[in-house]
């Protein structure tokens, strides 16, 4: 079991690098945070603090970019059919799809953000909750989106459609990370506390739900 | 004690949008025999493989019985990867099956050596479809369901795939394939057809 979810992730990871896509989402993220100050105009940019909100609305549509083609290509070439008529376990090709999706829409940005953060605004005493919010917020997005992304499969106006589901279910997360990382008094974290409790449910459910609906979605 | 592989479909009908799109099929087939589906395009061949790989919805009795491990499928899709070379796929799959067979022996078997490190994206449609078979050749499962295995083969792949199945067949398996193709493609004596209408 263990070994069949690296076989996959390894193989999911390698497609993600060479098909550029993934690269994409990243690029996108940091586009979107440098297009900010420039609409802002620097001196109002810096008055506003809005660097925060800058992050957390590049990293929800860095993540929307990418949830398109988490199954697509799989769907699109029949490899998802291989995996189900040869009975190969789907939770671990959603578990590693997942996981993989994270590694190069999810991992980045955190590594990145509290750096921009700091670039933009000049602050630097928020990024140790930006940082913490992040990780936690990320996985919570590629875990929500995958029975979507996957709900979507069959349909021919997936673009739009699976923008428009996805977000209502993005928007506690944002708000609860945006929250988070303005926390001042830092003793009470309740919201870290929530999104740890979004997260670990999460993580259980939404893959169980993916299967369900890849299983159906083939039919 | 082994079960004897068989398969026994009953009254199977398979609905789409509420249209039925074949007729109430009832056939047989047992250990060491093929079955050909013929019939014209759109008469629900792919359709009938599917109900039987357990992929579609149908009403009626699918039994297998006796059957070893997973069902080998080929299909019209192919899953490959444009960009993924033909080592890194063969690699993948037997890891995927978690296959004693040696990348060695199947290079050999479908005489792979000079596209091995080449991209799947520069394969011509026969070899990209040779390369499916690869998935069949390494897992030790007794039935096979083939939808249009022929289709965009030369001749020299026409006649690896024949021998494959043959000895797929003597091996006390089973074949179910469909082909639109007139007359007799493989000289196997135990060999029912089924005519879609």
């Amino acid at each position: 079991m263990n070994n069949l979810f690296y076989i996959i992730l390894k193989k999911d990871f390698k497609d993600n690098l060479l098909s550029n896509k993934a690269w994409f989402t990243i690029s996108f993220f940091l586009l979107c945070l440098i297009i900010f100050p420039l609409a802002f105009g620097s001196s109002q940019y810096l008055e506003l603090n809005v660097s925060i909100s800058a992050i957390w609305i590049s990293t929800l549509f860095a993540n929307l970019i990418a949830l398109d083609h988490m199954y697509k290509e799989d769907y699109n070439d029949g490899t998802l059919l291989y995996y189900i008529v040869n009975k190969v376990p789907l939770v671990i090709v959603v578990y590693a799809k997942c996981l993989s999706h994270w590694l190069f829409s999810g991992l980045p940005i955190i590594l990145i953000a509290p750096l921009c953060s700091y670039i933009f605004s000049g602050y630097s005493e928020n990024n140790l909750n930006l940082f913490i919010s992040l990780i936690l917020a990320t996985p919570i997005f590629t875990l929500i989106g995958s029975p979507i992304a996957a709900l979507m499969l069959g349909s021919s106006l997936r673009g739009a459609a699976l923008t428009f589901i996805t977000l209502p279910f993005y928007l506690p997360i944002i708000i609860f990370g945006v929250m988070g990382t303005n926390i001042n008094n830092s003793n009470i974290n309740a919201e870290f506390y929530l999104l740890l409790a979004i997260l670990s449910i999460g993580i259980i459910f939404f893959p169980m739900i993916t299967v369900k609906i890849l299983k159906s979605i083939i039919n | 004690m082994k079960k004897k592989l068989s398969l026994t479909v009953t009254k199977l009908t398979c609905k789409r949008n509420s249209i039925s799109i074949f007729n109430p099929l009832s056939f047989k087939v047992s250990e060491g025999q093929m079955l050909i589906i013929k019939g014209k395009n759109g008469r629900g061949k792919t359709t009938l493989i599917h109900c039987l790989a357990g992929l579609l919805s149908y009403q009626g009795l699918v039994k297998w019985k006796g059957v070893e491990g997973k069902i080998g499928y080929i299909g019209h899709k192919f899953g490959l990867k444009e960009y993924e070379t033909v080592y890194d796929f063969i690699k993948f799959w037997k890891a995927v099956y978690d296959s004693k067979v040696s990348i060695d022996e199947v290079v050999e078997f479908f005489s792979l050596f000079n596209v091995l490190f080449s991209p799947i994206a520069f394969l011509s449609f026969g070899q990209k479809k040779k390369l499916t078979f690869v998935r069949l050749y390494f897992f030790n499962n007794n039935v096979w369901l083939l939808d249009e295995p022929f289709s965009g083969m030369d001749d020299n792949n026409r006649e690896l795939i024949v021998n494959m199945i043959e000895s797929h067949i003597s091996n006390k398996g089973m074949v179910v394939l469909s082909t639109h193709e007139k007359g007799r493609i493989l000289n196997i004596k135990n060999t029912k057809e089924l005519v879609i209408e």
